[in-house]
């Protein structure tokens, strides 16, 4: 299985996609992007249990998500994940990840856009194990275009905030998407997510359906599919 | 362009010029030797349309429009309609308008033209005034007003049967995640003087896999409502009866809006037991348990968003803050909430969809419709005697949102351009 392989992709396009976290992002890793105001995003991910400390390495996980750009400086998210291949005994239905984030610099020509973010806000145990994809993070992103390429670049801080079982993005991580005109709406997308460097591919049908196939640690495969649309064109 | 056919009515008129003229109306708009009367042309449009409790009155100078929209599913809808056909019948003499919006009888929003744009219809080949419309400190003196002239398609003692559905869920187990309550609630409703409605309603599971003894018909809230508003945008509500929650009890209170609705303070205070139809037994409690509540609500009015604050004492006896944000995206209404008791905090989010169709058929004496919305509510915590509201006055305090006239004002269009 190839490890470690480079792909220069080209696309013209301007969507952001959903990471497999469940945030606008990249791979994994979320960017300092924000959907136009009133997008809706709703999808589901598979993550291999190879990458997941929250299932102790041994299930495999089905996220839902949704996102919703409240404001257009205000994002909120809402993911559940289920394990997968427990006995029907199990006392698990699924861990919910509310989410939050706040646009603080919008891009401009010269400036990277800012964004601060927290991930599994409410917890239902102030002890903290409830809270298992726990994150919080400043992170800034910029795109660089040029006629026929775009780059997209990402770098975060994260902070351990509050009592969680597992921190996410704790410390530093950044990743980088090229778009290219001719290969539109193709995407490639490379992060590293504090743990793993990750590389995925995306791709649009019909300019509302985001599709991701990704290499996590570019050994295990994950893939993720979302639908989007904007609540002030569709009533 | 085609006049608008007038009716005299020259019992009124003095009546008239004289009550316009003492509410400080500009007397050159109104009080001319050809009088007040009647808009028939209108009136005859706009209630063969489905709009209810129309009067419109004028001359050459000014217009004074009141109606009701039972019509539109999204009362901007009816607003935007309702200024563009006055619009294609106002003289291009016209100098002043008036629109006053009511539900259930009640004046919600009243507008007054600030200036207006001339604009040529390409559809019907004409020259049209648009009237650029502001909110109106009026409200009660037009209202007044309006109430002496007939008024057309009236709404009293019509019957809605209105076909709500309802889903509860909630977390189940590894084999089956998601528990699910799915009925069908249908209501009638009806308007039986301004602003007293009467409300029954049954409720039907169609799907249950929560409480045993919610699996068969029951009867559902069943409530008197009176609204009523006043001078200095003072509004009263109360409401008796069995209300949402399993709760029976009376409930009133005020609201009042300042700054033309941007920030809106209210209070309302209930008592309330508890009442719940096991089989064919009515399981109730004595009502004793006082609940209030004092809030603030502010409208941001560029990105269409209330925030309200409140500090309650919930049915449970348990007290506490809830802070709701929610937004309008256009018809569909979401948003979030967070509530602080000294017991827990717990938050969630609440949504408001849209369900066709979008226009309703004129109403005679009944009409079948299904909801307007689908409301429902996540909580993250899910504690049935924690934070609960009393939920009696649902009518009144969905109106004073909707019919927020900042809100309207912002949703005006073209003829909402001026910003006072």
């Amino acid at each position: 299985m190839l490890k470690y392989v480079i792909f220069v992709t080209i696309i013209y396009g301007n969507c952001v996609g959903q990471s497999l976290t469940g945030t606008p992002g990249l791979v994994r890793i979320p960017t300092a992007d924000f959907m136009n105001d009133g997008t809706f995003y709703i999808g589901a991910n598979f993550l291999p249990k190879e990458v997941m400390e929250y299932s102790k390495y041994q299930r495999n996980i089905l996220a839902v998500q949704s996102s919703l750009t409240f404001l257009p400086f205000l994002e909120v998210s809402l993911r559940l994940s289920k394990q997968l291949g427990l006995p029907a005994s199990s006392n698990h239905t699924v861990d919910r990840m509310p989410s939050i984030r706040l646009r603080l610099l919008k891009e401009k020509k010269y400036s990277p856009s800012l964004a601060i973010g927290a991930h599994d806000i409410a917890t239902t145990l102030s002890s903290g194990t409830a809270r298992k994809f726990a994150a919080t993070y400043a992170v800034i992103s910029k795109r660089v275009e040029s006629k026929f390429i775009s780059y997209a670049f990402t770098i975060g801080q994260g902070f351990e905030v509050g009592n969680a079982l597992y921190h996410e993005f704790d410390v530093t991580f950044g990743g980088m998407e090229m778009q290219a005109k001719a290969l539109a709406p193709f995407s490639f997308q490379i992060d590293y997510d504090t743990k793993n460097v990750n590389f995925g591919i995306n791709y649009i049908f019909f300019n509302m359906l985001h599709c991701k196939l990704a290499m996590l640690g570019f050994e295990y495969f994950g893939f993720g599919a979302h639908i989007h649309f904007n609540l002030l064109k569709l009533f | 362009m085609a006049s608008s056919r007038i009716v005299n009515i020259s019992a009124l008129k003095i009546i008239v010029l004289i009550s316009l003229t003492t509410f400080g109306l500009t007397s050159k708009i109104f009080c001319q030797s050809n009088g007040i009367a009647l808009d028939v042309d209108l009136i005859n449009e706009l209630s063969e349309r489905g709009y209810e409790n129309v009067t419109a009155a004028g001359n050459a100078n000014g217009r004074l429009l009141v109606i009701e929209d039972s019509k539109y599913r999204y009362n901007v809808n009816g607003i935007h309609e309702t200024i563009a056909r006055m619009a294609y019948r106002l003289p291009l003499s016209t100098k002043k308008v008036i629109l006053l919006f009511q539900k259930y009888g009640v004046p919600m929003a009243c507008y007054e033209s600030v200036t207006f744009q001339p604009y040529y219809s390409q559809r019907r080949k004409q020259n049209i005034l648009v009237p650029q419309m502001g909110i109106s400190n009026r409200t009660i003196d037009y209202w007044k007003i309006a109430s002496r002239y007939s008024w057309f398609n009236r709404s009293n003692l019509k019957l809605d049967l209105i076909l709500n559905p309802e889903i509860k869920a909630r977390f189940g187990d590894y084999a089956n995640p998601i528990k699910l309550q799915i009925n069908i609630n249908p209501e009638l409703l009806t308007l039986i003087a301004k602003g007293f409605l009467f409300s029954t309603s049954m409720v039907v599971p169609l799907y249950n896999e929560l409480e045993n003894d919610e699996s068969f018909p029951r009867l559902g809230p069943t409530y008197f409502t009176l609204i009523k508003r006043f001078k200095e945008d003072i509004f009263f509500y109360s409401a008796g009866g069995y209300f949402y929650n399993y709760r029976y009890g009376l409930e009133g209170g005020l609201k009042k809006y300042f700054f033309k609705g941007l920030i809106t303070l209210g209070g309302r205070v209930g008592v309330s037991g508890q009442a719940k139809f096991v089989k064919n037994v009515l399981e109730y409690s004595d009502i004793k348990d006082v609940s209030y509540s004092c809030d603030v609500t502010f409208y941001m009015r560029q990105y269409h968003t209330f925030l309200n604050a409140s500090y309650n004492q919930f049915v449970y006896q348990d007290n506490g803050w809830r802070i709701d944000i929610f937004r309008f995206f256009d018809e569909f209404k979401c948003g979030f909430w967070i509530l602080v008791t000294p017991e827990e905090t717990n938050g969630g989010f609440h949504f408001s969809l849209p369900l066709p169709p979008k226009e309703y058929g004129a109403r005679k004496r009944f009409r079948i419709r299904p909801a307007q919305y689908f409301n429902w509510q996540y909580s993250g915590i899910s504690n049935q005697y924690s934070g609960v509201q009393l939920k009696a006055n649902t009518y009144a305090e969905d109106l004073l949102i909707r019919y927020n006239p900042m809100y309207l004002h912002s949703k005006m269009g073209r003829a909402g351009k001026i910003n006072n």
